[in-house]
Formats: C-alpha cells, structure tokens, sequence
C-alpha cells in the first residue's frame, strides 16, 4: 500500500466521520428546536390533536319537600341545533328530522333556512331520538347533551316552586329566588382520543358533591296535595274566581303547605296564563274584613280597656257614624265582647275599637305585622297597606275596625293568627328548611325566628278562647268545627271595591276563614280565602268547611290525638249492640269498664270514644287491663291493654 | 555508582533550545484486568438498564391498556348515573299522591272517615 493509498483511505474516513457527525448535528438542531425552541407551540398542537374537553350538561340541584320527596329533579335531555350554511338539501334533511321529532316539515325547514351560523332545532327531547338523529350523520345537524327540569308532583306546590327556563335559569318562585344555590357549575371532562378516535383516558368530572346544592322545604308534599284538593274543590263548587290557603306551624313559623286556585302544571308552564303562575297567598293584597276583629279584640284585651264580659249595645243593627249608615248583618242588642266577636257584629266591633282608640289600634295592626312584609322567603310578596290616624276621616276609623280600608296579605293575617296561637310571639314564615350539599352535608339550616312579642301570653290565651266561641253552635263558623278537638277562628266577608265606580261592589266579595286548632297546644294555623264565590258569600259558609277538611285530614296525617270527647259518643248515644262490652260492665259511664273478652277492635273503638291513650300488647282477646275496671276515667292517663288468642 | 550517577543526570537534563526539563521514564504498557466482580458489576449494570426500559416501556403500554378500560367503566358510571336519577325521577312520579290516589281508586280503596282513624301510642 503506497502513499497514496493510505491518504485515499485517510480521506475517506474522515469524509464518512464528517457526514456521521453533520448528520447528528443536523437531528441535534432538529430535536433542540422541536424540543426546546418551539415546545410550547408544538404541545398546544399536540394537544388539540388528542385531547378533548366533553361539556357535560349543567346540573341543578333538586327540591324536595319536608319528608325528601322530591319536588324537583334535573334528569339528562337532548337538544338538537344545526349549522344553516353547512345543509345542502333542506327540504330532504327537514324531512328526515320530521320523522323522528314529530314536528311539522315546514317547521323545521324555515329554522334551517335561517342567516345564521347556528340555530336550535328542538331542545330537551329524549335519549332515544337524539341517538336516531346521530345516526342520520348529517351534515349540519347535530345533538347536544342538556338536562331538563320535571315537577314529579305536578301542580303540587307549583305556586311555591316555581319553574325554571329552557336555559334552566328560575324564573318563578323558590327556582328563581334560589336560582344562584340551585344552579351547578359548569362541569367539563377531560379526555384523550387516539387515533382511532378512542378515548384512552377520561379525567373525573366532579370531585365530590359539595358544589350542588339541594333545597328541602317546610312543604309536606302530601298534605299539600290534601289542601289544593280542598281548595280546588271548594273554588269549583262555589263558581269562584281563585282562592288559596296556608297551613303553618304557628311554633316556629314553617309553613306546611301553600296553596293557590286556580293551578298549572310547571311541567308545562308555557300552557298556562301569566295569571295563573302568581303565588297570590303572598303577592295580593285584599281586605281582611271581619277577620281584622280578633286583632281588635286582642289589642283591646292587652290595653285593659275591655274583658271578653265588657258589654256594648249594638243598636240593632243600624249605627250612624259621621252621616253614614252602619249595618250589621243581624239585628244585635246588648252583646259581651264574645258575643260580639262570636257572631261578628261590626257595630260591636267600632264599639270595641273607640273604648280602645284608633291610634292603638293601628299600632296593634303594625305589630302584628299588617302594612308591612313578613319576609318569608319567596318573590314578589307585598306590604299592605294601614291608614294612619292623620289619613282617616272618622267613617274610615269606624270602618278599620271591621277590616274596611285596611289591605292585607294572606300570610300577613296567617301569621297575625299564628302570634295569637303561639302565646303572643309573631314569628317570621320561611318556606326553605335547610340548603344541603348534593352529598347530604348540612349547609345552611333556618332557625324560627321571633320577630317581636306582640301581646302577653295572658292576653293571647283571652283571645283564643273568645275565638273558639266563632265555631260554636251559635258563632258564625259553626262548619269549622273539628270533631274531637277545639277550634280558634274568624271568618270574614270583605267587599270588593268595583274598579269602575271606586266603590264597594255588592256583587263581589271575598270569603275568608283563619284560625288554628287545637286550641290549648295550637299544631296549625290555617287560613282559606276564596274570591268572588258566587251565592252566598260568607267565609263561614264558604271558606270555613275548607277549613275543617283540611284540618280533620291534616290532624289525623300529624298523628294528632283528640283532646275533648265527645258528648255524643257517650254510652247512652252508642248502639246497644256496641254499648255491651262484657257481662261484667257494670260501671258508670265516668268509670274504666272491663275490657276482658273484647276484640281488639272494639277496644280501640271504645277508648278512643273515651278520649282515652291505649297500648296494645299481643293478639287475640283481651284478657288483662291496666288501670284495673272501675276507675276514674279522668284518672287514667294510658290504658294497656293484653290480648292472647282464644284457645 | 557513578555509573547510576549518570543516569540520574541523564534523566535532569534540559533540551538544549529550549531549556525545558525533560523527564524520560520508561513507558508502562496498561494492560485491561477484568475480575469476575468487574463482570458480575457490568452484568448487573446491563440488566438494570435493560430492565428499567423494559419496565418503562411495559408500564406505559398497561397504563394506556388502563386508561382505556378506565374510559370505558367511566362512560358506564355517567350512564348508569344518569339511568339511576331517571329511575329515581320515575319513583317520584309513581309515588306522587295524585297517581297514588288514582291507583287506590282503581283498586276500589276509600279514605276512612275519621272515625275509623285510631292513634295508637
């Protein structure tokens, strides 16, 4: 190998280790500029090209009543839109959608045919139809995951809850007054997609519960459900214009249902009038009429100007004020403060109201909460409205004492009625009980709230016990009365004003009965006022039987024992075959009789005619009693009674 | 004697032009002695290298395995999810008193009246 050979070799070598070297250098650069110089441009491309955020519908937190029913739920729905300009035969696809969502061709043919880039071709349809839609792949149109809101319940408590839009935004009731805690966050999900456009890995969308919220209400669901029954009933029979009701707890405030007549569905809210989605128990205002009369008498009683004997003459029905004629609906005499109360004497009533003065008597209204909003918790309540002093002539003095001139809401005089059940203390309505997260977690809690003590506890007692004498044989709300336990209530007949003449109509009027049972340890306060019944408009012949129905049924619902026997069931009244229990039942009728031998039956049916609390122990006959035969019934607190089964 | 004088003068002699120290020594030949630890730690070196990228590269595969099976039961949860509140919706609605009161009319059920109604403790 010569000289030249070797540097021939030389040369090659170097020339290969030159190529090697440019060419890693080459991929150096490549890699630092792909690595290192554009990264961050580079993995924003990257990732567009695998990862993928999947919009998961907005959730609402749902509504449930007292017991955890639920009032209002969000389930998954679909919604159809399409891309206008993308759609290259209109007629065709209108067609082929017409199918599957059951709209009219022309329909769907005119949004398609739209100038714009993207229109909404139905919203909130079910799974099944959005699934055929995607397998139509059609250019243009596509499908959405959305939720849709449903009213279990339907009417029940509509007025309360409300409804919310096709955006799922409140626009009613407790939808919209609690729209910011019901509405969920915007949930996205993570995911990657490789080539084949499979995903290979999906983040967690939500990591708890905690940022949805549930309501549960002060509602119960069922006997709301009894009370729009009644009411409903009653608007029906009576040809009325509307009507609602309220049962409350006068304890602590919480108001067990809400109703309004006439009703809608908010399922189908659109179906329905404007008219019909108010919650009149808080947004109208009406005069309280004789019903204002148990405030009088409350007032009055406080003040010491008055005892339920004081005596007033009632002038037989005909009382001159300032040149205007007062009339009662019957010719009174000499009647007490209850009588007065009782069979609602207006002449009576301005009697009571000048010993106690107006000036006091617009302080009890303002105290008892009238001319001003109770706050419960719900859109759109209103204040009433009390003349001052300086505003009334002395015909409108006289008249505020028998609820003329004065406006009130139905919850205000609710819970006028509840501060008088409820020892004097006027508490503050709520509908929401409790804001909890989606996981059961206790977020907020309403506590009663006592918003002042408006009469002492002596006076309150006083007034329920002249009111109990409104439901008596001789008072004017006779169909109130409950079996079995003592009623507290006023009814009322106010006049409508006529819009066109400014004066009282004596067509129209509104009947109202409030009162709250049982009387020694109120459980509820209820009130019913019908508009405009046709007939015979008085709330005690209108309103009151709603009152019972609803009291009867909801007394029975909260497990409330009776507290007066009645005179009617006595041994004496009971048919001769029920009336023997035994041989050996020989005691008085204030005596314990002997149960032994008796069906179960027939034991229940007798102490419960007795007033009497029973247990019950084993089955069969009754063989052994305890308190033993022939004591005091007024002595015996629980009876127990054993039963084995014959032999 | 003299003569290992000379060489240890030879050996601190300066270059003539430059003047720079020369040291000559003998040049040492280094010869690679692998022992059987060397072996055994160049063996475990290799195979730790090898089986950390197998590792990698096998837990990277039963990661994306994973990932979409994981998809998969996900998809399934939000459906059944959503097939749970359906149902749960579906209840309500059977259980709502106006379809309980039609059902119990179907059936020829009456409400009892009040006296019939007996509280027990």
């Amino acid at each position: 190998m010569n000289i030249n050979e070797k540097r021939f070799i030389r040369f090659r070598i170097y020339t290969v280790g030159c190529f090697f070297v440019l060419s890693l250098a080459v991929i150096m650069a490549r890699a630092y500029q792909l690595q290192i110089y554009e990264r961050g441009r580079l993995e924003v491309l990257a990732r567009a090209t695998y990862r993928k955020l999947k919009r998961l519908p907005p959730k609402r937190g749902s509504i449930y009543d007292r017991n955890g029913h639920e009032m209002a739920v969000s389930v998954e729905a679909w919604s159809v839109y399409a891309r206008p300009h993308k759609i290259k035969s209109r007629w065709k696809t209108a067609r082929q959608l017409s199918r599957i969502i059951h709209k009219k061709v022309r329909s769907i043919s005119l949004l398609l045919k739209k100038d714009r880039r993207f229109v909404w071709i139905i919203r909130k349809i079910p799974a099944e139809w959005a699934m055929k839609i995607k397998k139509l792949d059609i250019d243009g149109i596509g499908v959405l995951s959305d939720t849709r809101r449903y009213y279990p319940n339907r009417e029940v408590a509509a007025h309360v809850i409300g409804f919310v839009g096709t955006d799922n935004q409140g626009l009613e009731g407790l939808e919209k007054r609690y729209d910011s805690i019901l509405r969920g966050p915007k949930h996205t999900l993570l995911e990657m997609k490789d080539a084949f456009g499979r995903p290979f890995y999906m983040d967690k969308p939500v990591v708890s519960g905690m940022d949805l919220k549930d309501i549960y209400l002060t509602i119960d669901r069922d006997i709301q459900y009894k009370v729009q029954e009644a009411l409903r009933e009653a608007v029906r029979r009576t040809k009325a214009k509307s009507g609602n009701c309220i049962v409350l707890d006068p304890v602590t405030g919480e108001v067990l249902a809400m109703a309004d007549v006439p009703e809608f569905n908010p399922n189908i809210f659109n179906e329905f009038k404007v008219s019909q989605w108010r919650n009149r128990a808080v947004t109208d205002c009406y005069e309280p009429g004789s019903t204002i009369k148990a405030i009088l008498l409350a007032a009055a009683l406080e003040e010491g100007v008055v005892t339920p004997d004081t005596k007033f003459d009632c002038e037989h029905g005909r009382y001159n004020i300032a040149g205007h004629i007062i009339h009662d609906s019957h010719k009174h005499g000499i009647l007490s403060v209850s009588e007065i109360i009782a069979e609602s004497s207006n002449i009576g009533a301005i009697k009571i109201g000048r010993a106690l003065g107006y000036d006091l008597f617009y302080r009890y209204l303002r105290k008892f909460g009238f001319g001003e909003k109770t706050g419960i918790d719900l859109l759109g309540e209103r204040r009433g409205s009390v003349r001052l002093l300086k505003d009334s002539r002395p015909v409108d003095q006289a008249t505020a004492f028998f609820g003329q001139g004065v406006s009130v809401t139905s919850i205000q005089l609710a819970m006028a009625f509840a501060a008088i059940a409820n020892g004097g203390k006027l508490m503050r309505p709520y509908v929401v009980k409790e804001i909890r997260y989606h996981n059961g977690k206790l977020l907020h809690r309403t506590s009663p709230k006592v918003i002042r003590r408006v009469i002492s506890p002596a006076t309150a007692q006083k007034t329920a016990m002249v009111l109990e004498k409104v439901t008596g044989k001789t008072g004017t709300a006779p169909a109130a009365a409950i079996y079995g336990f003592n009623v507290a209530g006023k009814t009322g007949t106010s006049q409508k004003i006529n819009p066109k003449t400014g004066k009282y109509s004596r067509r129209k009027y509104e009947a109202i009965f409030v009162g709250f049972v049982p009387v020694r340890h109120p459980k509820m306060v209820i009130l019913v006022m019908i508009d405009e019944p046709k007939g015979i408009p008085y709330g005690g012949i209108v309103s009151a039987p709603v009152f019972k129905k609803v009291g009867l049924w909801t007394l029975n619902y909260m497990k409330v024992k009776p507290q007066k026997s009645d005179l009617s069931l006595t041994c004496e009244n009971i048919p001769v075959k029920n009336r023997v229990l035994h041989k050996k039942n020989n005691f008085p009728n204030d005596r314990l009789p002997d149960f032994t031998g008796s069906s179960m039956r027939r034991v229940l049916n007798r102490a419960r005619q007795m007033g009497l609390v029973v247990t019950l122990e084993g089955t069969g006959m009754a063989v052994k009693q305890y308190p033993k035969p022939g004591v005091l019934i007024k002595k015996v607190k629980v009876l127990k009674v054993y039963f084995r089964p014959p032999a | 004697m003299r003569g290992q004088d000379a060489v240890s003068s030879m050996l601190r002699t300066r270059n003539a032009y430059t003047g720079v120290r020369i040291h000559n020594q003998r040049a040492r030949r280094s010869r690679l002695v692998l022992t059987r630890r060397h072996l055994f730690m160049m063996a475990l070196v290799l195979f730790l290298i090898m089986g950390s990228g197998i590792g990698y590269v096998w837990s990277n595969f039963q990661s994306t395995r994973m990932g979409y099976s994981l998809s998969q039961l996900k998809e399934k949860e939000l459906k059944f999810m959503e097939r749970n509140r359906k149902l749960k919706l579906e209840l309500a609605v059977l259980k709502s008193p106006q379809n309980l009161v039609n059902v119990a009319r179907k059936l020829g059920f009456k409400s009892p009246s009040y006296k019939q109604i007996i509280i027990l403790q």
